[in-house]
Parts: structure tokens; sequence; C-alpha cells
């Protein structure tokens, strides 16, 4: 009995343990909620939320090319050299144009380096809104990465948008199946040349 | 009829096995075929890790378990780093183009973030055209290249650009004598004024020194013309091409212009069909390798061809000798038939044989037809007396200060010890150049210079067309343009690009010149008149030259290296000779003939003795040498220099010789003698055979004309069943073609594709352990007699299979079809067992041994950002360029329209220089590789297989 309890124990635990490392193996490299403290005490929620500027006032190249790149410190002082000169904050993005010391902002959103992805097809083709992607900048004081930026994550949202893996590549289904939930896969095929299933579109 | 053979058909249907006389190199042309089939050697080594199970286990259990432990750790901070101030131009993530000009060579620069990072030929040039060689290609690593000189020193001290100027003018004014500026030879219109201002500024005489010099042309078109310049062709008027040893496809000079022009009428669909090329040589070139008709002779029995042409078509008679009559009744009987539509060419630079090709062109009416000598104000060509009286002036202390821009003649001249001697007597010497060299040396002022993409300048590249050359970098160094060097000495204002400006000031329209790269000056070639009477006394000249006796020295250019300038560039080392497929060294080529007459053997290694001179090689016997000649590329071993090209090979300039008011190249004789064997040496290709299967097909143009599929008739009966669905076919599918008989074999598309797709380069051991990164590669084969051969180059790269053998063993689904036909290679996927590579019926799959990327912050400039550089243990091969066909289709996309034929060009199509290779959609109609699918000549390399590539290759057809 006694051993059998054992077995059974051990078996749970092992089963406990193996669900653990699945789950968190899973999670490898996700840095969904990563806030880092930035050098100046930018406000997107200030600034894109109560000010209603433009995203792509200062994110100019988002509807241009792969990056939707920071502004250069220029760009803020194009209000700030008026606007709360004598904010602490603001000293530091004068000093930064003064000294021509450019600022250096802590990465929030980052793919590993063998994931291409490019802004201008998504925003510019696609007409994606920053915050499908980005979540709700415009309430962010302090800006975090607000979804897991995971393939799964991308496929899903390619599924769901008609532009999924084609049928003839199931494979990514089994590698990726928590991204099926609700799309039979392969339901919805490339269209001419806007196939985003395959894998060399993103990893080359 | 061994087994292999009948087995080289897959399907079984009892084909036989066609051309099996095609062959790689001398000793395995003679091997069993029992030998063939062994391993290379060292392909198999070392393969004795301790393997048990328990081993495996214990891995296996410490890496599952560490597995949930690295999503504890923090992620590492990273800094985005935004510019400080706003740059109008540049859009991070866009690349912007820059138009330029490399070496006489229009280019377009693209550059990302303000970093060039690739050459592109520039389409706007009519020179050009759009194609780029491999020095182009290559140059941008240059321009990174860590072993540059950063500040200015004088007398080894570093000094700021103030206190160098001020010390320098101090002494240029203490100087006694002849001020002299050595250049390369210049085209450059606005810099030649310069020079002229300077010259009677402060009396700066200007001589124009080139490595391999040309002098012998330029003199000649001197005497037959009246103008020291050298002469322009046009090959695509030239119905019959007959060329005495010259590259012109190669290592000459304009290469890319020879090309693009002879290539169209390599077409056997031009209006006036395919053009005739006749080579005689006593080395094979790369244009010999081309050539219809190809005869091996010596330097003297060129000369008795010469003269018997020169007899048939001038006031001269000489009878060619027995062996050569042939040869000579050949070429008199194609030159007869198209006067005025052939050309004569010949590789020498003695003047006296470059009049009687000029003779020979005018009795033919060749001039204003398919060659041109016109009037050029704005060229300074080298001029080997100048630099010989120079040297003299030197030693009897008559110059008082000596520039060198750009130039190495202590190196070209064969670490000339007359020449350091010279110079130790003059005061001043300046090396205004990039990287230290043996010139700088002996230099007292070292003055670093600017690559050329940091510099300003411009450069007549025909005499018609102007090219700009404008800077797409800040300079990385401490470093100034050689000439804002001599303005601040000559008290000239302002820097060069306002004296440019200045110097064009209406004559051009500024902006769309730099906008275009190109200007068109002048509307047409013109050709000055012929002026020589009597070719007797030249040609007896000729007939009476003194040859040495013993073994021949031939130094030759070869392709990547050419005269050595670019020998600290690791791409062009890498790159595989076309001929040779050596790399990283430079070899003594002989005869198969000698090297059994002699017992010598690929891999000995011989001492080359000409007078004083001695040099170490390794041998490569060399099908089509002359047979009592060796011939050595010049271009490498540098004493002083960056750490690529130093101590690599044996200086061949050594072996020049300056006869008849020119240095020549293969004026030597000497004798040598085997005094090792075993060298290593590199080469890319020697472990590749036909094993009889018809990889290139190939026909004759009679035979085309007769029947457009000649060669290309063979029928595999392939069964249509797969156990895996067929692929659809639907989108964009695509499919690329080449074409073998346009392919001159050059390799610039390698070039090409190892900067387009950050292929790393691996040095000399690891291509000697056939572990070479090329996705492209050129197959070289010979076929016929061993003195003779024809020879056939045949691009390989993954042929993007439909039925790909190396997806169906993956493992790890690391190789997979994309919907639009591409086999991909997921770097991120892949585990790297190599199966793929195994099973690669091509052979075409590379496989990262080590982490080749060394860190080095300035090299990585050059590296392209949109693609992943790949780490040790994966496989990677020929993507199609799949950053340029996403780019192409997103260009396409965010401008709402349908993806045009011609948007999306890959790397090794765009820079070639012979149009050779066609890309696109295969499912349009109307698009170019459709045309080409559907031509008669199509055909797609091992087709028995039934692995469907999408790689097609067109035959080849000789005009014979």
């Amino acid at each position: 009995m006694k051993k059998l309890l054992g077995a059974i124990v051990a078996f749970i635990a092992f089963g406990a343990f193996s669900t653990f490392i699945v789950v968190q193996a899973r999670q490898i490299g996700y840095n969904q909620g990563y806030a880092p403290d930035q050098p100046v005490a930018f406000s997107h929620a200030k600034h894109a939320g109560d000010l209603e500027i433009d995203c792509q006032y200062c994110h100019y190249g988002a509807d241009k090319g792969r990056h939707a790149n920071i502004p250069p410190t220029e760009t803020c002082l194009n209000c700030h050299s008026q606007v709360k000169t004598n904010s602490p904050e603001i000293r530091k993005l004068q000093a930064s144009v003064d000294s021509g010391e450019n600022i250096q902002w802590v990465k929030v959103n980052f793919l590993p380096d063998f994931a291409y992805f490019n802004h201008a097809q998504h925003v510019n083709v696609g007409g994606i809104s920053c915050q499908k992607c980005h979540g709700p900048v415009q309430e962010m004081e302090i800006y975090y990465q607000h979804e897991t930026l995971g393939m799964g994550w991308c496929i899903n949202c390619h599924r769901e948008n008609g532009i999924a893996p084609p049928e003839d590549h199931p494979e990514i289904n089994d590698v990726y199946p928590d991204t099926q939930d609700g799309y039979p896969a392969g339901a919805h095929l490339y269209q001419g040349s806007g196939n985003g299933g395959d894998c060399s579109k993103c990893h080359y | 009829m061994s087994n292999l053979e009948k087995e080289s058909c897959g399907s079984g249907c009892g084909c036989k096995p066609s051309t099996p006389d095609y062959w790689q190199d001398v000793e395995n042309k003679v091997v069993s075929k029992a030998e063939l089939m062994e391993f290379p050697e060292g392909e198999f080594d070392n393969f004795s890790v301790k393997k048990t199970r328990r081993n495996f286990l214990k891995i296996m259990g410490y890496s599952v378990s560490a597995l949930p432990l690295t999503g504890c750790i923090k992620i590492p901070v990273r800094k985005a780093l935004p510019y400080t101030y706003k740059q109008n131009t540049i859009i991070p993530g866009v690349a912007n183009w820059y138009a330029s000009a490399f070496n006489g060579l229009p280019v377009l620069l693209k550059t990302r973030e303000g970093r060039p990072i690739k050459v592109e030929g520039n389409e706007k040039s009519s020179f050009g055209q759009g194609g780029a060689n491999a020095q182009a290609q290559a140059s941008v690593l240059s321009l990174y290249d860590t072993n540059r000189l950063r500040e200015p020193s004088v007398e080894g001290n570093e000094v700021s650009w103030e206190q160098f100027d001020d010390s320098l003018k101090k002494l240029l004014s203490e100087a006694r004598g002849r001020k002299v500026l050595i250049t390369k030879s210049l085209r450059s219109p606005s810099e030649l004024s310069l020079i002229k201002e300077l010259s009677s500024k402060m009396g700066l005489e200007h001589i124009a020194f080139d490595a391999v010099s040309s002098t012998g042309e330029a003199s000649a078109n001197s005497e037959t013309h009246g103008v020291y310049t050298l002469s322009e062709f046009d090959f695509e008027q030239a119905d019959v091409v007959v060329s005495f040893g010259n590259d012109f496809l190669g290592a000459h000079r304009s290469d890319v212009a020879n090309a693009k022009q002879f290539s169209k009428r390599r077409n056997p669909k031009h209006s006036r069909g395919m053009n005739k090329h006749i080579q005689v040589e006593s080395n094979m070139s790369l244009t010999g390798s081309n050539a219809d008709h190809r005869f091996t002779r010596s330097e003297q029995d060129q000369r008795d061809i010469l003269l018997s042409l020169a007899a048939e078509f001038g006031d001269y008679s000489h009878m060619p000798k027995a062996n050569n009559k042939e040869v000579v009744a050949k070429m008199i009987n194609e030159l007869k038939a198209s006067r005025g539509n052939s050309l004569v060419l010949s590789g020498s630079n003695d003047k006296n044989i470059q009049i009687l090709v000029n003779q020979i062109n005018h009795s033919l009416g060749n001039y204003g037809k398919t060659i041109f000598v016109s009037e050029k104000s704005y060229e300074k060509l080298s001029n080997d007396q100048e630099i010989e009286q120079l040297i003299a002036d030197m030693n009897s202390s008559k110059v008082g200060a000596v520039f060198f821009a750009g130039v190495d003649p202590v190196y070209a001249l064969g670490e000339s010890e007359r020449l350091k001697s010279a110079l130790g007597k003059v005061r001043v010497r300046v090396a205004m150049v990039e990287s230290a060299s043996s010139t700088s040396n002996t230099a007292n002022f070292i003055a670093p210079t600017n690559h050329v993409y940091e510099s300003w300048s411009d450069e007549m590249v025909s005499s018609t067309e102007l090219a700009m050359v404008q800077p797409a970098i800040q300079p990385l160094f401490g470093t100034r343009m050689w000439t804002e060097t001599l303005m601040s000495l000559g008290g000239v204002e302002g820097s060069f690009y306002d004296y440019m400006k200045n110097y064009w000031g209406n004559r051009i329209d500024w902006n769309q010149t730099l906008h275009d790269g190109v200007a068109q000056i002048k509307s047409e070639k013109d050709s000055v008149s012929f002026k020589l009477g009597s070719i007797n006394s030249i040609a007896k000249k000729v007939k009476n030259y003194q040859e040495g006796s013993g073994l021949q020295i031939i130094g030759f250019k070869n392709y990547a290296i050419g005269d050595g300038t670019m020998a600290n560039n690791p791409w062009l080392q890498e790159l595989p000779d076309p001929i040779t497929k050596a790399t990283w060294d430079n070899h003594a080529l002989i005869s198969p003939a000698y090297a059994k007459s002699e017992g010598l053997a690929t891999g000995d290694i011989v001492e080359i003795t000409s007078g004083k001179t001695k040099l170490k090689l390794p041998v490569i016997v060399q099908p089509g040498v002359a047979q009592n000649a060796v011939a050595i590329a010049l271009g490498y071993g540098h004493s002083v220099g960056g750490k690529v090209s130093r101590n690599l090979g044996a200086n061949a300039y050594s072996l020049v010789k300056f006869v008849n008011g020119s240095y020549q190249y293969s004026a030597s004789f000497g004798t040598l003698k085997k005094v090792g064997t075993g060298a290593k040496i590199a080469r890319t290709q020697t472990h590749q055979y036909m094993e009889g299967r018809d990889i290139v097909r190939e026909t004759t143009f009679n035979a085309y004309k007769k029947n457009p599929k000649a060669g290309n008739d063979k029928v595999f009966k392939l069964a249509n069943v797969d156990i895996y669905p067929a692929h659809k076919k639907d989108g964009h599918q695509w499919a690329m073609a080449i074409n073998m008989s346009s392919c001159t074999g050059c390799s610039a598309c390698i070039v090409s594709c190892n900067a387009e797709n950050n292929v790393p380069v691996v040095g000399k051991t690891e291509i000697a352990r056939k572990r070479d990164m090329h996705w492209l590669r050129l197959d070289r084969y010979y076929k016929g007699d061993d003195n003779e051969p024809e020879v056939v180059h045949q691009p390989m790269l993954c042929q993007h299979c439909e039925n790909a053998p190396c997806e169906n063993v993956c493992p790890v689904l690391a190789t997979v079809h994309s919907a639009d036909g591409i086999n991909q290679q997921i770097y991120n996927r892949c585990v790297g067992t190599r199966y793929c590579a195994n099973n690669c019926p091509y052979k075409v799959r590379r496989f990262n041994w080590f982490n080749y990327d060394r860190g080095e912050e300035v090299e990585r400039m050059v590296l392209n950002p949109d693609i992943s550089q790949r780490t040790r243990g994966i496989m990677e091969k020929c993507s199609f360029c799949i950053q340029r066909i996403q780019d192409g289709k997103l260009k396409a996309k965010r401008e709402r329209r349908e993806l045009q034929d011609g948007d999306i060009k890959v790397a090794c199509q765009q820079s070639c220089p012979s149009n050779a290779i066609v890309f696109g959609d295969m499912m349009n109609p109307e698009t170019e590789i459709s045309k080409q699918l559907a031509d008669e000549r199509k055909y797609v390399v091992l087709e028995e297989l039934n692995v469907q590539p999408r790689v097609n290759y067109l035959t080849k057809i000789r005009n014979k």
C-alpha cells in the first residue's frame, strides 16, 4: 500500500514537474509586462493620451520601414524648447542636444535576431493600429510590453486575419497547437503574395 | 562501364550515360574509377568522440532539468539609442543609395544607417550597364579594413594634420630638385586640373605608375594614331574576335563593359548571330576558357602567328612555323570574312607587338567600328620610361621630394632594392596611402588617405562618359583625401568638393550628375586617323626579338587579386580562381606535359630561379599552359601590409623586366627545381566529377541552327509518382535560369552573394578541409586534350528542388518548402545534423563548423542587417535572396500595385557582367524567366533524379 502511495506521489510529482518544465520552457524569451526604468521619465499617457499626439509624429519610421524608431532628441525639443523647460527631465533632453550625446533608452520590445519584423508591412500595408500589438499605449504612464511577441502570438493574428500558414504546411500547427483556438488549421490560405505563414517570411 | 555509370540514370530507363569525356583536373584524369570513389582525404577525420548511452543520458537529464531555470533569468538590459539630431535623409531600416565609381566602374552604394554595405553596378551607365566585377563588389569590405592607417605621422611619430602640414611645408621649402607626384593612371578631370594648378604653384611634376602597366599599348597608339592613350572597343559589333593572350573578359581592363558587350553576341538569337572568339595564349586565362577556339602557344609562337597575320594584311612577308600554319589559316579565313567587323587584340605590353595589332585592325577596317582611339584631354596614363627616369634622377640626387598617392611602386617593382636605395637619396618622401605598404615604409611623411567611398572625385570611365565619386560615409578614421593634402600644401583654399564643383561650373548639371552617378559628356566615340605607313621595320624588330633560354616565366593578373592592390581583402582572397579553383595563394602553373617530363605533380614545391631572383611556390598542373613555361599570378607575396595579404604566396613582380621602353611580364627566363612536396593547396573544386552524367549539355552553333534542341534532346522517362502530395502552384513561383553560353565563369556573382548574405570567410586551412562557405560556386570542367582543353563554367547553387531530397531527411523541419517554391533553410530550427547536406545531390549546402564572426567592430559594419549571422552548428545555403523577394513585394504593396517582372533581382543576377542569370516568377507568362523556361535549350541538372529543380540551365553553345 505504502509502495503504491509512493508510486502515485512520485507519478504526480513527475507529472507536475514535467508540466512545469513545459510551461516554463514555452515562456523562455517572452517578456510580457516588461517595464524597465527609463533614463527620462516619459509618459505615453500624457503625450499619446491626453495630448493626442499622433504616434508617427515621433515614431516616423513605422509607416516607411522596418523600424518604428525612437525619436531623435531634437524631436522632443520641437515643443520642449518652449514647454516645461525648467523640468529636470526636460533639462536632460536639452543637455543631450547641447552635448550631442544621445539618450540611452532601455529597449522594451525586442525580437530575437533570427526573426525579421517589418513595421511598414503591418502599419502601411496591413493598416493595423499600433495598439493592436503594443496595447493601450495612450494609457501607459510607464511603457511596458503588452503582448508576448512570441511566434504563436504572431501566427494567431495572421490566422485571424486570413494571412495564415499554407495548407501544405500543417506542421506549424503541431508546433504551436495553442494558436489553433477557433481557427481550423489552414482555413484561411494565403492571398497571392500576402502569405505570412512560410518560415522564411520572417526567418532568414 | 562501371556500376556507377549504369546507376547514373536513377529512373532505370536504361539510357546510356553521355558525355563521359569531361574531366576535372589532370591528376584525376588518369586515376582509376576505384580511386575516384574514395572519400577525399581529410573529409572524415577525427570523429572519435566517446559516445556512450550513459553519457548521453547524463547530459540529457541535466539539460532538461536546467531548462526551466533559464526562465528565471532576468533578461539583459538592452539599450535603444536614437539619433540626437534628426537625420532628414535617414530612416532607420531603410536603405539609401548613393552613386559613386570604383576603379573606372560606375557603381551604386547601398547604405544602411550611414554604412555602405553593398555595391551594385550603376544601370544608368552606358559603360558598365549595371554590372559589377568581383573587385568592385569586394571594395566595400576594404572600406572597413582594420589595417587602414588612422592618423598622419612624421618620421614615425603620430601628429595632428596641422603639425603634419607645417613640418612638411618646412621641409619642402628646404628640398632642392624635382618635386614629383606619383599616382596611378588618372582619368579624373578635376584631379588633373588640380595637379596642373599645383604644378605651376609648387613646381610639382606628375608621373603615373600602374603596377601592371599598359605603356606598350599606349605607346603603340601614340605611333599609329599620334595619341598616347588606350583603345576602346565595341565587342558587340565584332563578329570575330582574335585575341593574343588578352584577358579582356577577366583581369585585363574594363572587364564589365567588355563582358556586357561580348555576352550579347554569345546569344544564338542575336540578329547578327553568335560571334566567333579565337584565343591564342600561353596560360589558361578566363577569357581563353571561353573561347570557341583556343590554342596553347608559347610567347614566341604567338609572335610568329601575329607576324603571319601582319604579313597577310600588310606589306610584309613572313611564313608561319609548321605548327602554327593551321592556326594562321583559320584566323585569316575568319578575319577576311568579316572585314570591318572583327577585332584583333593582344595582351602584351610590348609596343612593337601592339603596333602590329593596330596595323592589322587598320587593314581590316576595324577602326571606327569595333575599335576606337580618341583624343582625351583628361587622362594621365602611366609611362614606364618616366618612372625609370625618376629612379635614375633620384640616384643622382636630382629629386627633392616624392609624393606617392595610392601607389606602391616598391612592391610592384618586386620589393626593388634599386628603388629603395634611390629613395634614400630623396629628402621628402610622402606616402598618401590607405594602409601601410612597402612604399610607405620608406616614407618619412605618411598621410593616410580616405577610401574611395569616403572621397570626392570624378572619373572619365570611357571617352564619352563621366562618373562621379561621392562619399557615402564620413571618414572612419583620422584620414584626409590625398587631393586635400596636396591642396593644403599648395595653398589652394577650400575643400576638394568646392574645387570640383567650381571646376565643373555650368558644364554639367551638378545635382543631376550626382544623382545619376554618370553623365554623357560626348555623344559619340570619335576615332583619330591612322598615321603609320610601313610596318616593315617594326615587324623586323618583333621577328628578331631575343628570347632568353630555359623556362619562360609568365606573370599574369588573376581575376580575384588583380595587380595586388586589393590583396588584403579576404573576400577576394577566398574567391576561387576561375581556372585553378585555388584560393589564398599563388602557384607555379605548369603544363601537364612539362609536369610529366620533370616528374612534378600538383602540391610539389618548386624553386624558380631567374638571375638573382628565387621564388618558392607550390605547383599546380594546369592544362592550357604552354609547354616550356611557368605561369605565376602577380599581386601576391606582400611583405608589408595587412594581416590578410602578408606573406601569402610569392611576389612575382620581382621577375618583371624593363625591356624596349616598358615593363614586360613574360620576359624572364629561368630554371625550376623541385624542393619539396605536400604543399597544402586550398582549392574548392577538385572533388567533383561528372561521373558520366550530362551535368553540362552543350552543342555547336551550326548544330543549333539546324536544331535548337541540339545537345539537349535527351528524354528521361520519369515515373510520375511521389509519396508526398505535390506542391500547389499558385501565387508567385520563383525560378531561375542560367545561360551557360553567356556565363564566362568570372565569379563576380560569388562575391556579390557573399556581401548580400553575410557569408563568412573561413580561411585557407578550412578551405583546404573543403569547408568553404560560398552559397554559389562555379564548377569548372575540362574536355578533350590536356594541352588545349575546352573549358566549361557552371554556376551551381541551391537548385530549390520541388521534390527536395534535403527536406524529407531533416529531423527538425528546419528545411521546408515555401508556398512560392523556395527551399527554405530556417537557421533557428536547425540543430546541425547535416543529413540534408548528405542527401543533397548538388552538394550546395554549407555547414558552419565554427563561429566565423570575429566580433571586430569595424569589420562588422559591412554586414547586411536584414540577414541573421549564422552561428556554429547551423546549415546554410542559397535562399534565392529571400530578403530581396520580401523587400520587392513589400515595395509593390506599399505602392499598391502588382509586382512587376524585374522588381526583384537576386544578388548574383544583379551583378552578373554577362547577364547570364535570370530570375523571376514562372507563373506569369510575360516574364523573362517564363520565356527562358520555354527555350529549347533549357535543361535541369540531374534531371534523372526527378527532384525537379527550380534552377534551370540553357545549353552551352560554342561557335565552332
